[in-house]
């Protein structure tokens, strides 16, 4: 085995869980999300030497990845935007109706946002990236990986139809302490 | 007449509501294009600022920065504990007999 990249090879391979949830998290479907995963290993183990040592090693794969699914995207030109709202309109009845939020209703949720909005929100919210690092991931402005989270949160809390912090789980607590907070305010 | 369940309606219903050119009588118009306090006589001579910005929306608004908050803050969270669930998944078979395909290509250099 080459001895000098051997280190990296397994820390890649030690990284794939991770990778494996960003991809999961980004495509919404679990089967193409391990044929992503699958593709961006291959990739990354032919293309080793281009990786540039001290540099982000999990950012690296991530890219490949990301770049990996929007390109099969613009490919198949299957991904379905919501720019219309109609999907989100539908979703927004569903955990208001039951007065709960599980994670089936959020991953549905995010699933609806548009691709570029769930990336950065998955990757700053989610990942543990910097705006900075998500930025590089995704090869766009600092500027624009910020207002996608910001969309992306707004959307989300849209589309759940969340009036209180009740609905998003047992957190009654939540809104006493806000209620507490809103009133000691108050003149 | 009563509410949809059958019980007897708000009590508020039944109590005649100020018609628009009363309450257009005792609310100022509009707020004042500038943001600084007017200073007023009160009856006992002492002179006090108050602030003429209409207080409800005020307070309307802080509740719904600190829910807002609040939401965004359990929108992280959900969003942290869905991608750990999957991080612990088992990897697929798939997955596992690849990564032991490239070490063995690896090893056989």
């Amino acid at each position: 085995m080459n001895t000098e990249s051997e280190p990296l090879r397994q820390a890649l391979l030690g990284l794939i869980p991770n990778l494996r949830a960003f991809a999961v998290s980004l495509c919404g479907d679990v089967e193409r999300a391990d044929d992503l995963v699958q593709e961006t290993l291959l990739k990354a183990w032919d293309h080793l030497e281009s990786f540039e040592e001290g540099t982000n090693l999990r950012a690296w794969l991530f890219t490949i990845l990301r770049n990996t699914y929007f390109s099969e995207c613009r490919r198949r030109r299957r991904e379905v935007e919501d720019r219309d709202g109609t999907k989100a309109a539908d979703l927004a009845v569903h955990p208001g109706q039951q007065g709960h939020l599980d994670m089936q209703d959020f991953r549905r949720a995010l699933n609806v946002l548009p691709p570029d909005q769930r990336e950065a929100l998955i990757l700053v919210g989610a990942a543990g990236f910097s705006y900075e690092q998500a930025a590089a991931v995704s090869g766009c402005a600092v500027g624009t990986i910020k207002s996608r989270v910001n969309r992306a949160r707004s959307k989300l809390t849209e589309m759940l139809g969340v009036a209180t912090p009740r609905e998003f789980g047992p957190d009654a607590a939540t809104e006493a302490i806000v209620a507490r907070t809103v009133g000691s305010r108050q003149p | 007449m009563t509410g949809k369940d059958g019980s007897a309606p708000p009590a508020v219903l039944e109590t005649r509501t100020a018609t628009r050119d009363e309450k257009d009588a005792k609310a100022p118009r509009s707020r004042p294009l500038r943001g600084k306090p007017q200073t007023v006589n009160e009856d006992d001579g002492d002179k006090r600022k108050v602030d003429t910005y209409q207080q409800t929306p005020r307070r309307a608004n802080a509740r719904g920065a600190i829910l807002d908050r609040s939401l965004q803050a359990r929108i992280g969270e959900i969003l942290r504990e869905s991608f750990k669930d999957i991080e612990r998944e088992p990897l697929p078979e798939h997955l596992v007999e690849l990564m032991e395909a490239l070490k063995t290509k690896e090893s056989g250099r």
